[in-house]
């Protein structure tokens, strides 16, 4: 099985991060991994994404044309990958900042507003977070424990108070999305 | 261990496993993760780790410092590449070891920073004024980044020369699982001393060939660097046998070596018509569009392209021989292409060479290579 993600967003949304959550998950599962980050050369906005790669055979060219999931953060996101959704794939969009929905009756297409569930929680910008603890939910990717353990070992120690807040994030983006 | 790394990391790693222990450079998407981990990690060691005030300073420093001795490396991008090309010129002629890792990124001028291309690899070829040959290895695996990274060190130590690993953006910031206790670890090898006492002639050697042993700017022998034509002493000189020489020593000491510098990997499929001819992050395609062409039944041969410079004429050769179409992809307007069209015309029956060119910053995908198998 090979799950080919891409994670879309504003930079600073944490598109990047949620992928290498999802990536590090991957790795600690025992399976093969690859992890490309894309932004533009702004130091802050712009536009952010990550392809991920999660199988269990090593994979060949780390490229995704036509991706098995994605969390789509921002409307250029949705725009730009909704039309690119392998038939049965996962589309997680951010309805908080996202107004259109998928047409396609061929893949599940899931709007969660992100924003206002990480608001609830305290934490407005853990909103990739919620959508990973949504995508993991609904398929096979990795399992939730396994990011529990990801974030143990990944989050800094700048960040260490918001351990938590991730989890519980996690948690409740998988809650809404079941 | 399975661990999960880039290619910059493997590079760092590769250095330090070949003895690096002096770099210095600028930062510069996307080669500055070279920067950062080299900075991190030298300083535990006995080495030393500068960011310079620019791309010049930087090269500079790493000259001079492997002229006392250090086994130094630089990493920079396209733009930075331009500012060191006067300097790379003075390592040439003054025959000095270094390893410079220039990681490709779209476009002239700034272009596009963050943007994926293999667009330097005839830049690096004649990165200097002269036209004299130089040393450029090309990793298309993270554990190549280790090994060629070592090789690098191995050649510009043995060659007294600056060597360089050509990568680009996807390369060294696209994060894989790998199993790096698999890594090849290589011998090291350093550069020939000068033996101590009696008189110390800096660029002595028997044949045009051979290469001058090293003494340390510093040291109980004297010795020179310059930038300007000299003699066997390191002296500035007109005088034309003394420059004839130099000369042709600066060319054959590459040149005549050319065999051994030919670093590829081929997978050759009997009976195959067609063949691809890669490297670097496009190999990666091109071994899944082989792979995919095989699964289909079809007859598909790969050669990966590990040393660019100088060209790898004896594998090329040998490879086409036989072959009725070879496929050329390439991040750039075919300037690899053009290397593969020359040795195709010295072949009976010639070949087709055909390329696929990207220079709109994305991959080329397996896809687009597999298309031409399929074809005729």
């Amino acid at each position: 099985m090979q799950h080919e993600i891409i994670i879309s967003g504003f930079g600073g949304q944490g598109a990047l991060f949620a992928g290498q959550l999802l990536a590090y998950a991957g790795l600690a599962e025992g399976r093969h991994v690859t992890w490309i980050p894309s932004y533009g050369p702004e130091m802050r906005g712009g536009t952010a994404n990550c392809t991920v790669i999660i199988s269990d055979e090593e994979i060949g060219s780390p490229l995704v044309r036509r991706p098995t999931a994605a969390i789509v953060l921002n409307p250029p996101s949705f725009d730009r990958y909704e039309p690119l959704m392998q038939k049965g794939g996962v589309l997680l969009s951010n309805a908080s900042l996202i107004a259109a929905t998928s047409k396609r009756s061929d893949i599940r297409a899931l709007p969660i507003k992100a924003n206002e569930i990480a608001a609830e929680l305290g934490a407005a910008q853990m909103a990739n977070v919620v959508l990973v603890g949504s995508l993991v939910a609904i398929t096979d990717v990795v399992r939730l424990e396994t990011l529990d353990a990801v974030l143990e070992e990944h989050v800094s120690a700048r960040h260490r108070d918001k351990l938590e807040l991730n989890k519980q994030a996690l948690r409740r983006g998988a809650a809404i999305a079941q | 261990m399975r661990e999960f790394i880039d290619g910059a990391e493997a590079i760092a790693r590769g250095a330090f496993a070949a003895g690096c222990n002096f770099f210095a450079g600028y930062p510069i998407t996307p080669a500055t993760p070279i920067l950062l981990r080299m900075l991190r990690e030298l300083p535990k060691t006995s080495g030393v780790g500068i960011q310079g005030e620019d791309e010049i300073a930087s090269i500079g420093m790493c000259l001079g410092a492997a002229m006392t001795g250090a086994k130094a490396m630089t990493a920079t991008s396209g733009p930075g590449l331009s500012l060191y090309s006067e300097n790379i010129g003075l390592a040439i002629t003054g025959e000095v070891p270094l390893v410079i890792v220039d990681v490709m990124r779209l476009g002239p001028a700034t272009g596009g920073a963050t943007t994926v291309s293999q667009g330097d690899v005839q830049f690096l070829r004649w990165v200097t004024s002269g036209g004299f040959p130089i040393i450029a290895l090309c990793p298309s695996s993270i554990a190549e980044c280790y090994s060629l990274t070592q090789h690098a060190f191995n050649l510009a130590e043995r060659f007294r020369a600056p060597v360089f690993i050509a990568t680009d953006k996807e390369m060294m910031s696209a994060q894989q699982s790998v199993n790096t206790d698999a890594f090849e670890k290589i011998e090291i090898i350093n550069r020939v001393a000068a033996p101590a006492g009696g008189e110390f002639v800096p660029y002595q050697t028997k044949k045009l060939a051979d290469i001058p042993a090293f003494a340390p700017i510093g040291g109980e022998q004297l010795t020179r660097l310059t930038g300007s034509m000299h003699d066997e002493r390191g002296m500035l000189t007109k005088k034309t046998s003394a420059v004839n020489k130099t000369s042709r020593h600066l060319w054959q000491k590459i040149q005549a070596h050319r065999d051994e510098l030919e670093f590829t990997k081929l997978d050759a499929q009997e009976g195959a018509a067609t063949l691809v001819v890669s490297y670097g992050i496009t190999a990666r395609s091109a071994t899944e569009a082989v792979r995919h062409t095989r699964a289909a039944g079809k007859l598909a041969s790969s050669l990966i392209i590990q040393s660019l410079w100088p060209l790898p004429k004896r594998a090329l050769r040998e490879s086409m021989r036989g072959i009725s179409r070879v496929i050329v992809p390439e991040l750039n307007f075919g300037q690899y292409r053009q290397e593969v069209e020359r040795i195709a015309l010295s072949l009976d029956p010639r070949p087709e060479v055909i390329g696929v060119d990207r220079v709109d910053g994305e991959l080329i995908t397996p896809q687009e290579i597999e298309e031409l198998f399929g074809r005729g």
